[in-house]
């Protein structure tokens, strides 16, 4: 029986970021101060509650569209593997998935859902979708 | 009394803790290089000298600069969440270095020769973007959390756009395996026939490590520092090589991609036992590497919405052409591997 | 029909404003295609209206579309930037290496004070304090009395060294070039009070850096 390598480094690299944390607490020191453990907003005093406010709904957008473009493309890695033996079929197979995916693509692009800013002025798109 | 059985595995693990040694150390040694090259190659890109003082040429900076970190106090805000404020950059590192698991410096002579490697590097770098939302969340700050997100959204924006490139070197070579992906280049290098690819996934490795003109984290007139903003010593060195971790691996795995990897065919036939396709491999990786220093120091850095439009309407269309033409061309000439 | 193109001067670039001339200039063989009743005024075709018939395509000299598209694809002026920064890579850099190299200074440069004497070895100064009259900031006091041989000296000449603010007020003023400064910046000390200079300090300076003082006036005291 043989541990295989790779759980050997999946081992290891932890025990070596641990080590090193653990040196940091070894050598340094730790004198917590009440100015230095404020965070940090360039001179202005935090507000309570408003250090975790909203954020800008793109991102929840961005990271929608990711996930679905992302096992959009994952979902064609068995064809890009295999494509000799499923060659004409398969192939067209995958591109009416791709396509359908792709409809849905150019629906998102031209209903704005990208938009952060608006060109002309600047300011943060007010969405409306 | 111990075993047979069980002084074979010991000594058998003991050969793959050198293994892994043998391969991790000189990678986080090119890590700590990477940083002083980084340095001296942006100062000769303007014409000055970086840091000449602490070895010959400066070289021993990185080691002195690990060495004062680590002696640094490290501040923890106090309303942050203590956990994931050590956990994240932890994480961010683990993943980064776990990379190097799979890259082989030989025919065959990986870590582990895992037949899936292309999934596992992929994988992993999109685990790494959880490290980056964590700490930009755990430090209890509005800038740094704001820099957390527009990182992540960048950072996951443009890993489409890699899975896409990747997905079309494995059409060409319809396998995830690392050396048959370099022994398939034996003809002809992917960079020949896939030369826009190849440009559009440099552009996506430069968006993964943050790099110019995508680093809109550690742009200090925007941010601070970004998502590290409140990390201070030990978790900031482990961001900071997490970063020169993934920029020596990414090119690394480029090298491998685009430029044949280890093989440099018919210009010598290795008749030693001295690997030296791992030092045909570290050249490749250092042009790689070089080309990641000179894009910082001539491009300036990308508004976030451009860099978002960049990806979203510019390349990922491109991709999608891609993706669509390259099969076709494959099936209709009948020229697809197996 | 030069006043039809300087009316709308404003709305075009002078690309079209050129390419209008030229295409203006070549309207004429219109005119020939048409059937010569040139003595007839009234029965003149209509007059070339201002867009219709001097209109020209503003894309038609510009870059082609595969122009266009490989300067898109390719981001050509992005490469002619990255070729021009890989130049400089490989030229030396201009760093001078501080503690053992340093850049040139001026004759004039105004650093660490010094009080100089005469090439007989008397002090120069004759404490007649214009330099303590004039000092921006006050950092000069002085103090005199008349020496044993019954000339006019200091017994207390203080530069505040952290108070000056190396103006050379204090050399120009002085009548008997006593009070200069020398071209030496780096005196830097340790503890504040090392940087109270005295009377035996700057006289001390003054010393030291003589010649080099010497020169430097020299070379400069055609503009004084």
């Amino acid at each position: 029986m043989r541990i295989p390598t790779l759980s050997i480094l999946f081992i290891f690299v932890p025990i070596l970021a641990v080590i090193l944390l653990g040196l940091n607490l070894l050598l340094a020191p730790s004198r917590p101060d009440e100015s230095k453990v404020s965070p940090y907003e360039c001179g202005f005093s935090t507000i309570y509650g408003q250090t975790r406010n909203i954020f800008h709904i793109h991102f929840y957008i961005v990271a929608m569209l990711f996930l679905v473009f992302d096992l959009e493309i994952l979902l064609l890695f068995p064809i890009a593997v295999t494509l000799y033996q499923v060659s004409t079929f398969g192939f067209s197979i995958a591109l009416i998935f791709f396509i359908v995916l792709t409809i849905g693509f150019i629906l998102e692009i031209g209903s704005g859902a990208i938009d952060l800013i608006d060109q002309k002025t600047g300011l943060p798109v007010k969405s409306s979708h | 009394m111990i075993s047979n059985h069980f002084i074979a595995t010991l000594f058998n693990t003991l050969i793959g803790l050198i293994d892994v040694l043998v391969i991790l150390l000189p990678a986080l040694l090119s890590v700590a290089f990477m940083t002083i090259i980084e340095r001296k190659q942006l100062a000769a890109h303007q014409r000055r000298v970086g840091p000449n003082y602490v070895g010959y040429f400066g070289v021993l900076q990185p080691f002195s600069d690990a060495l004062k970190l680590i002696l640094k106090e490290t501040i923890v805000p106090s309303q942050s969440n203590k956990v994931l404020f050590y956990l994240s950059p932890v994480s961010t590192l683990i993943f980064s270095l776990l990379g190097w698991g799979i890259i082989p410096f030989g025919q065959g002579l990986a870590i582990s020769d895992f037949s899936l490697g292309v999934l596992y590097t992929l994988a992993l770098s999109s685990l790494g973007v959880y490290g980056i939302l964590f700490s930009g969340w755990s430090a209890n700050s509005k800038y740094a959390f704001l820099g957390s997100l527009r990182s992540t959204a960048s950072m996951i924006s443009y890993e489409l756009i890699l899975s896409s490139a990747v997905l079309i070197i494995i059409l060409l070579t319809g396998s995830f395996n690392f050396t048959t992906i370099i022994e398939q280049q034996q003809a002809v290098w992917f960079i020949v026939p896939l030369l826009p690819i190849f440009i559009i996934y440099f552009i996506a490795i430069l968006a993964e490590t943050s790099r110019t003109p995508f680093d809109l984290q550690e742009a200090e007139s925007e941010l601070v520092a970004g998502f590290f903003t409140e990390h201070s010593s030990v978790p900031f060195v482990f961001f900071f090589l997490a970063e020169y971790s993934s920029i020596v691996l990414f090119s690394c795995i480029t090298a491998i991609f685009f430029l044949g990897g280890y093989n440099m065919p018919e210009l010598f036939v290795n008749n030693t036992f001295i690997n030296l396709q791992s030092i045909i491999l570290g050249l490749k990786t250092c042009i790689f590497c070089f080309m990641f220093v000179w894009f910082r120091a001539t491009l300036p850095r990308m508004r976030y919405d451009a860099l978002i439009e960049l990806c979203w309407l510019n390349l990922l269309p491109i991709a999608v052409a891609f993706i669509i033409l390259v099969p076709s061309i494959l099936v209709a000439f009948d020229i697809a591997p197996y | 029909m030069a006043r039809l193109l300087t009316r709308n001067s404003y709305f075009r670039s002078p690309i079209t404003q050129q390419a209008l001339l030229r295409s203006f200039s070549t309207s004429p063989r219109r005119l020939l295609a048409q059937p010569s009743s040139s003595h007839d005024h009234a029965h003149h075709h209509n007059p070339p209206t201002p867009f219709k018939d001097t209109y020209v395509n503003p894309y038609k000299n510009g870059p082609s579309a595969i122009d266009k598209a490989v300067h898109l694809f390719f981001f050509t002026e992005i490469l002619r930037g990255m070729w021009i920064v890989l130049e400089q890579f490989f030229r030396p850099p201009y760093t001078i290496m501080y503690p053992f190299e340093r850049g040139p200074i001026s004759p004039r440069f105004r650093g660490e004070h010094a009080l100089r004497r005469y090439p007989t070895g008397e002090e120069r100064c004759i404490a007649c304090k214009l330099c303590e009259a004039i000092c921006p900031a006050q950092a000069i006091t002085i103090e005199s009395e008349a020496r044993e041989d019954g000339s006019r000296r200091t017994t207390k000449y203080d530069i505040d060294m952290t108070k000056c603010i190396y103006c050379g007020f204090c050399q120009e003023a002085c009548p008997v070039d006593a009070i200069v400064e020398t071209q030496n910046a780096e005196y830097s000390t340790e503890t504040r009070e090392e940087l109270l200079y005295n009377k035996e300090k700057l006289l001390a300076n003054g010393d030291r850096a003589e010649a080099e003082i010497a020169a430097n006036l020299h070379a400069d005291h055609v503009y004084r």
